[in-house]
């Protein structure tokens, strides 16, 4: 079984261009089996190794989506100061980019875009 | 010829006993693998036995009622509910079933945890073909062997008794806020038939079940008052929950899930109840449900607990020790607010309550008589649901179920709950929901939640938010 981290490394390492946007100030990327890595703008990319961390249990939000039959492959957190894109695909993982405003639509829509770019060529 | 088909040869030579054997894991990749690797030994043989996988103790619980296996194998480390709690339920619940536990970790504390739980066969997760085709000739002279089903283990404790240092250690899981409780809980005449009465069953020690009439008793160390609360939510269970600690000792009472009214000393209604929810070590007892003299408690039970929750962080974030008088103290005033206030008026004393700041002057409400030509009618929606701070459904249309939606909708804050708490982003203003066949909004305006769904076609996520902001969508609320 090839090792999970290289996975999530390689995704990470495609995202890491979002960290260039002024407003993007993390990327993470959780893979299917759970191994999650993040990279917050001017630091190193760094594994999370608690179980409870924020983007495993944000990642978990699709399991649960779908017991309510609501099967997603994208969800954006828009609160009072920031958002947070979460974009998933099967067999792959979740990646996850927290902003620091509301991004807007058209931009929006094209990290979505270029999120499941990622997701999809990665091997 | 890949390995297993070379040892397939040999296991088709055996015999084997139609059975079915569920493999419960939270690492999917794993289960997949297992399920593949077993079907290629297994190979065509008609008598081979079935695997069934499932990812979470609460999917196995259903799996096990409805497809009855002969052997259950799980991991341990898995969230929510972990192997051994389920072992312990296993035990109880299907005494018969043959428990084996297949981990990625191995220590002698890990056997004896084992051994206390019944289990017949304790494996390490295999990392050769051979290693599982050994576990699974193991596993067939299991299924194969009647007298392999080994009793449901003692449980050495007596009721009342405090188990030794050494058993506590090794009986330890972490939490962040663990105390022990002792306390006794009424008997449960009632089958286990739900994922949601899993808990309780997982948290309810089976001691003297036989001769002690007025049901179990027993040591809870590895939960927090909050915890039970929750479980006896999730059981949706009529009962008063007596609490007293260290420094304060009360009453919740609890209608079909739902905190309906508590007390304390010199506390009533939600007060109490973040009081209680805060007691750091102490007893409980769990009596009949006798209705209270009043109700005090409005507010939906999940907001109770999300609250707790928040107002337990940021006294940790504070570095202080609970301070008992500064939560009364904010408590009782957004109470006495509450009560002198409309909601949408008490929604804004409760914030700047917690910001210490006081606002004073006079609150414009929008009302519906507002409505414009632009307003956005939520009919044109597949499925709305709008719910009021009270948990109330103020709207809805469309083929969904209510009570699962308010679920969906308490889930998704407690989540927004997580994202503030790690990153101070505020409060949720709307989530985007895009899947394959539906886009969904959850949008929070006011007191008030709305939920929309559209399958087959797109939401018009633009005009929805636009007329939630100007409350133009054509209901009561919105």
């Amino acid at each position: 079984m090839p090792d999970p981290n290289l996975l999530v490394l390689k995704i990470l390492e495609a995202m890491s261009p979002f960290l260039k946007n002024p407003q993007i100030l993390e990327i993470a990327f959780c893979s299917e089996n759970r191994v999650t890595w993040h990279q917050k703008k001017n630091e190193a990319a760094k594994p999370l190794t608690k179980l409870d961390n924020i983007w495993r249990k944000l990642s978990d939000t699709f399991s649960v989506l779908k017991l309510h039959k609501l099967e997603s492959k994208q969800l954006v957190w828009t609160h009072d100061h920031g958002q947070i894109i979460l974009v998933r695909k099967d067999g792959k993982g979740v990646c996850g980019i927290l902003s620091q405003n509301i991004i807007a639509d058209t931009e929006l829509q094209q990290i979505q875009k270029s999120c499941t770019d990622i997701l999809d060529l990665t091997k | 010829m890949s390995a297993f088909e070379r040892y397939g040869i040999r296991i088709a030579k055996m015999e084997i006993v139609a059975s079915k054997w569920l493999f419960v894991d939270d690492d999917v990749r794993f289960l997949s693998h297992l399920k593949e690797s077993l079907g290629l030994l297994c190979g065509k043989h008609p008598n081979a036995p079935s695997i069934i996988i499932s990812e979470n103790v609460a999917d196995a619980l259903l799996l096990i009622q409805r497809e009855s296996p002969s052997i259950v194998i799980t991991d341990i480390q898995m969230p929510q509910v972990d192997g051994f709690q389920f072992l312990r339920l296993l035990s109880t619940k299907y005494p018969k079933i043959k428990k084996v536990v297949l981990t990625g970790q191995s220590s002698t504390q890990i056997d004896g945890l084992c051994q206390k739980n019944g289990v017949a066969r304790h494996f390490t997760k295999p990392a050769t073909a051979k290693a599982m085709l050994d576990i699974f000739i193991s596993l067939l002279a299991l299924d194969k062997d009647p007298k392999q089903t080994l009793p449901t283990p003692e449980i050495k404790q007596t009721a009342g008794s405090v188990p030794t240092p050494q058993e506590q250690e090794a009986n330890r899981i972490p939490f962040k806020k663990a105390i022990r409780i002792t306390g006794k809980l009424a008997p449960r005449g009632t089958s286990f038939s739900s994922p949601s009465s899993v808990l309780d069953d997982v948290v309810t020690p089976k001691i003297q079940a036989a001769d002690h009439p007025k049901g179990f008793s027993g040591v809870l160390d590895q939960i927090n008052i909050s915890e039970l609360v929750q479980m006896l939510v999730l059981s949706n269970k009529s009962s008063i929950l007596e609490v007293s600690g260290d420094h304060d000792q009360g009453k919740i009472y609890l209608e079909h899930g739902q905190i309906i009214h508590a007390e304390t000393k010199d506390q009533v209604g939600e007060s109490a109840v973040y009081v209680l929810l805060n007691l750091q070590d102490g007893q409980f007892e769990l009596a009949h449900f006798n209705p209270p003299n009043q109700k005090t408690i409005f507010t939906t039970t999940q907001h109770i607990l999300i609250e707790a929750a928040r107002l337990m962080d940021e006294q940790e974030r504070d570095k202080n020790h609970f301070n008992k008088e500064a939560l009364t103290s904010k408590t009782s005033r957004i109470t006495t607010a509450k009560q002198t206030l409309t909601k949408r008026q008490y929604v804004i004393i409760e914030e700047a309550v917690t910001q210490e700041v006081y606002v004073e002057e006079s609150i414009e409400t929008n009302h519906p008589s507002t409505v414009s030509n632009n307003a956005f009618d939520l009919q044109h929606l597949d499925e709305v649901i709008i719910l009021a701070k009270d948990g109330k459904i103020q709207y809805k249309h469309g083929s969904l179920d209510p009570a699962q939606r308010i679920d969906l909708i308490a889930f998704i804050d407690f989540k927004s709950q997580q994202i503030h708490d790690q990153f101070q982003l505020g409060s949720l203003y709307h989530l985007q929901i895009i899947g394959e066949n539906l886009e969904a909004l959850m949008a929070c305006k006011d007191d008030d939640t709305l939920l929309a769904i559209n399958t087959q076609r797109p939401l018009p996520m633009k005009q929805l938010l636009g007329a939630i902001n100007k409350n133009l969508c054509l209901t009561q609320t919105f």
